[in-house]
């Protein structure tokens, strides 16, 4: 009896750590920790008493009680157990049950009147039964998983297909070597009258249009008459039009100066090359 | 008195390139040809016709069209062509994506109506890189767009375009590549 009051009184004088690190659990010790971490809960503890004889003709005992829950507003406010809704009952057992605090809290000091030499019962609590389980169902409650973004990023899908890359390229150069060539005259009032002298000469030898009759309609630089296989001269927009077909044995030709020229008494176009006014062209 | 010209231009300098970017509805379609100094084909290469869909043009935004002429087509091309001329022409409406082909600078032209008269000398600088060039010989004149701003570079490549201007029309196969163009990209076929 006496070790178990001395040992309450050892607890209750001691820290909150050395509490909790160095002794063995004690029933009171479960009792405050259950204090201490628990809201709202029922305790229950009694005080038993030895005989009778010793509380005989006491009406009303005082039980203190430091009742702290670390706080600073219950802090050195000690309450009476009657004071917060404690009850005795019966004349030799004082069952102090029912006390409720919104708080955590936590016994420091229990004292009793020294006439008394009570044997204090910590009682577990029934926390089990006295707590209620709130049953998340999950499932039920149609919670629904939001898809972090970075975890959608996971799979990259391939968008190189929305992209240009490499086009496709292919060569044909039939094609193009079908397509005729066509060339645009210069002007021929800028052209300076020895060169439209010349010009006049080699249509009066080639074509034996007298020089006096003959009219300067175009004139073409670097024709390639050597090789060319078709030829037509379109009078509306005075240009001509040619194919060309290169020999591989062919190495060199020659580009000459073209000349659209007019018949004026017969209204004919010819087509003179100037014989000497031509360019030397290697060709590989 | 007669003029007879026989000084045959320097091999390496004797082939044109020629590149073209056609946009024919809403197909894409680009061709290089490469010719020699009488315009005659050694070398066509084209693309086929692209089409930009709603997704590409929401992926490319405001870049579609130079990614389109430049990455798409224009180095495409380049990198299967295997000849190997001086320089390049382009229309002159190409200016804006001028870059080098095959690591070949390249020129943006086109017919100048007249010169003013205070230009002097074939080569009249506009811009930075761009010049009106005189063929004295032919009596064309060109506006010239040029894909390099070294002065030196950009009068060496004039010097080139007059030579060559002395052997053929530099202007009409880029008529011949917008026909053969029109034609793949109408019809699809390739041959």
């Amino acid at each position: 009896m006496w070790r178990r009051e001395e040992r309450l009184g050892f607890w209750l004088k001691s820290s909150a750590a050395s509490r909790k690190a160095g002794h063995a659990v004690q029933p009171w010790e479960r009792l405050s920790c259950l204090f201490s971490f628990s809201r709202k809960k029922q305790i229950v503890f009694d005080a038993f008493l030895p005989t009778a004889n010793e509380i005989h003709g006491v009406k009303n005992m005082d039980v203190t009680a430091d009742v702290r829950d670390g706080l600073a507003l219950l802090q050195g406010k000690p309450r009476r157990f009657k004071d917060a809704g404690a009850s005795c009952s019966g004349a030799c057992i004082h069952t102090v049950k029912d006390i409720s605090f919104t708080l955590e809290l936590g016994v420091q000091n229990l004292s009793f009147p020294e006439a008394f030499r009570p044997c204090i019962k910590g009682t577990n609590l029934d926390v089990e039964a006295k707590c209620r389980a709130y049953g998340l169902n999950m499932q039920k409650g149609g919670l629904r998983k939001i898809e972090c973004l970075c975890n959608q990023g996971r799979k990259a899908n391939d968008g190189r297909r929305f992209l240009w890359m490499n086009p496709p390229v292919a060569a044909n150069l039939s094609k193009i070597s079908r397509i005729p060539q066509m060339r645009t005259s210069v002007d021929a009032e800028k052209i300076k009258d020895s060169e439209r002298q010349s010009f006049m000469r080699e249509a009066e030898i080639l074509k034996q249009i007298p020089m006096d009759r003959v009219e300067i309609i175009a004139i073409y630089r670097h024709v390639p008459i050597e090789i060319i296989t078709r030829l037509r001269y379109i009078d509306r927009n005075r240009i001509i039009l040619y194919s060309i077909q290169c020999e591989p044995r062919r190495t060199r030709t020659r580009v000459h100066d073209l000349a659209a020229v007019r018949d004026r008494l017969s209204g004919e176009m010819h087509l003179v090359p100037h014989r000497m006014r031509f360019r030397s062209i290697v060709l590989n | 008195m007669p003029t007879q010209e026989n000084q045959p231009i320097h091999p390496s300098q004797k082939q044109v390139g020629y590149f073209r970017h056609l946009k024919i509805g809403e197909k894409h379609i680009g061709g290089i040809l490469v010719t020699n100094q009488i315009g005659i084909p050694l070398e066509f290469k084209y693309t086929d016709p692209l089409v930009a869909t709603k997704l590409h043009k929401i992926l490319y935004g405001s870049v579609l069209e130079k990614y389109l002429h430049e990455s798409v087509i224009r180095d495409r091309l380049a990198k299967e062509i295997r000849s190997t001329p001086a320089y390049f022409i382009t229309p002159y409406e190409e200016k804006q994506f001028l870059g080098a082909i095959a690591d070949k600078e390249v020129l943006a032209i086109q017919r100048y109506p007249s010169v003013s008269a205070e230009s002097s000398g074939f080569f009249t600088r506009v811009r930075e890189r761009e010049a009106i060039i005189e063929l004295h010989e032919e009596a064309i004149v060109l506006r010239v767009a040029f894909s390099t701003s070294d002065d030196v570079l950009q009068h060496r490549m004039a010097a080139w375009l007059q030579e060559i201007a002395g052997t053929m029309d530099i202007l009409e196969p880029l008529d011949r590549i917008n026909s053969a163009l029109t034609s793949l990209c109408g019809d699809g076929k390739k041959d």
